[in-house]
């Protein structure tokens, strides 16, 4: 999972220009992904892992890092699956 | 796929069109040139069931969908000439009520989606002196303390400011993490520490009332709070999709009597013997305000079938929003061509239009604004 959202910031989100962000960038906060990039990694997150990302839950706890992003993702699979 | 509108849908426009006809005509040269508000208009558009049409019946609006709403809220402007009242009910409805549907707490809707959408009036309040199409630069700050938050910062050219009843007021609660520090709340107009401005004189939209709110100390309790903290820019760019796809919808409906109305005039007005919709110097210019206005619609109801749908529409929002905007500016230019002397007078209202218009290509994000998010959307 954090494989693939890597492989999206540094190819689609930066073209493949420049350095390559790894899993614990905070790409957020570092300026390296700005607020167009962060509503395209959203949904990205969304259709890669078919699941709703509601806007209140688009925080920097959990969206700091790529893998605080996994994280997220996670928690929201395992929740979808008890319910 | 289906371009018409249901039955309902038609019967619906129907009686908005009726309704403004009839109930929301007024002396609006007079009211466009004293800036003047009228409360019991706004009243009227309360009673009908306007801004509570998508509101859910459980807190007494009317319950439509989307598209439903977007159909009446285009034919109110059909009906109604006055652009400044509609602009600021797509306001109220699309970037007050809207959030709080979406993000308020049971305690929150139960509170204040009643009070709006019987006639109170609710402010959505971002832009600052030093912010606007940089938005998350803010210097409006929200220090947490016992049992709340206070408030301090200036919120500048806020539509309903002057009259609101609740203000949805965005604060750095952490600025030292930019737009993750930003938080969302709901602050009443009476709330202590809240100055709420005058009417700001404008060169437009003259009949809804715009201005500053200042917070010097405001204190909120954190029931007040919209959303977590550090969810206040995901809400707002949320509740810039719902306000930039919808807030011209009833624009639209004025694209479309500003279309019958040329019409009409290019075939009485006669010049050189014969009507002047003959020149084809006019009537080039009717065809493409028809082309706007079809291209308008398209564009309004795929983004409202879109949020129906709940899917994202950030993108349709913006394309829409730029398309509107530029379309009302270039056709309300393109009637007065037509109407020539008559337009450029203000005893006819055509000019009074695009004074109307020129706001939206700067309001909810300018043009250029637009065209960056589509373009960066794109993958550019």
């Amino acid at each position: 999972m954090e494989h693939a959202i890597v492989r999206f910031v540094n190819e689609e989100l930066l073209g493949g220009n420049g350095p390559r962000v790894t899993a614990d960038d905070e790409i957020v906060l570092d300026g390296t992904v700005d607020s167009l990039g962060v509503t395209r990694l959203v949904d990205f997150i969304e259709t890669e892992f078919k699941l709703a990302v509601p806007a209140q839950d688009v925080t920097i706890d959990n969206f700091r890092t790529i893998t605080t992003m996994a994280a997220y993702v996670r928690t929201r699979q395992e929740s979808a699956a008890t319910t | 796929m289906d371009f018409g509108f249901t039955e309902e849908q038609e019967r619906l426009r129907t009686e908005a069109v009726e309704f403004a006809r009839n109930e929301l005509a007024s002396d609006l040269v007079a009211r466009d040139a004293e800036s003047g508000f009228d409360r019991e208009l706004w009243r009227r558009c309360a009673e009908f069931g306007i801004l509570g049409s998508n509101v859910p019946t459980e807190y007494g609006g009317q319950g439509r969908d989307v598209v439903t709403t977007v159909a009446i809220m285009e034919a109110l402007g059909y009906g109604c000439p006055d652009n400044g009242l509609t602009l600021a009910l797509n306001g109220q409805m699309w970037a007050v009520q809207e959030p709080i549907q979406q993000f308020g707490t049971e305690e929150q809707k139960e509170r204040y989606l009643p009070l709006l959408i019987s006639g109170g009036y609710g402010a959505h309040a971002m832009s600052e002196p030093a912010s606007g199409s940089d938005t998350f630069a803010l210097e409006t700050t929200a220090e947490k303390t016992d049992g709340g938050y206070v408030l301090n910062g200036r919120k500048t050219y806020i539509g309903l400011a002057p009259v609101c009843d609740v203000a949805l007021v965005f604060a750095a609660t952490d600025p030292t993490v930019g737009r993750w520090g930003i938080t969302a709340f709901l602050v009443e107009g009476d709330a202590s520490g809240l100055t709420k401005g005058g009417n700001q004189p404008k060169m437009g939209l003259r009949t809804g009332p715009f201005g500053d709110l200042v917070l010097e100390d405001c204190f909120v309790p954190d029931s007040a709070r919209l959303g977590p903290e550090g969810a206040g820019a995901s809400i707002f760019t949320n509740s810039m999709d719902w306000e930039r796809s919808f807030i011209f919808a009833s624009h639209v409906g004025s694209m479309a009597r500003q279309l019958d109305d040329v019409i009409q005039y290019a075939r009485t007005r006669r010049q050189f013997g014969e009507p002047i919709g003959k020149f084809q110097s006019v009537s080039n210019r009717i065809a493409d305000m028809r082309l706007r206005l079809e291209t308008s619609r398209l564009l309004l109801y795929k983004a409202a079938w879109l949020l129906d749908s709940g899917d994202a529409a950030q993108l349709y929002s913006a394309l829409a929003k730029l398309h509107l905007s530029e379309s009302f500016v270039a056709s309300s230019s393109d009637a007065i061509r037509i109407h020539g002397a008559k337009g450029y007078v203000s005893e006819y209202g055509v000019e009074r239009d695009l004074r109307d218009a020129l706001g939206g290509v700067i309001y909810s994000g300018t043009s250029d604004i637009q065209r960056q998010v589509i373009a960066r959307l794109m993958g550019v």
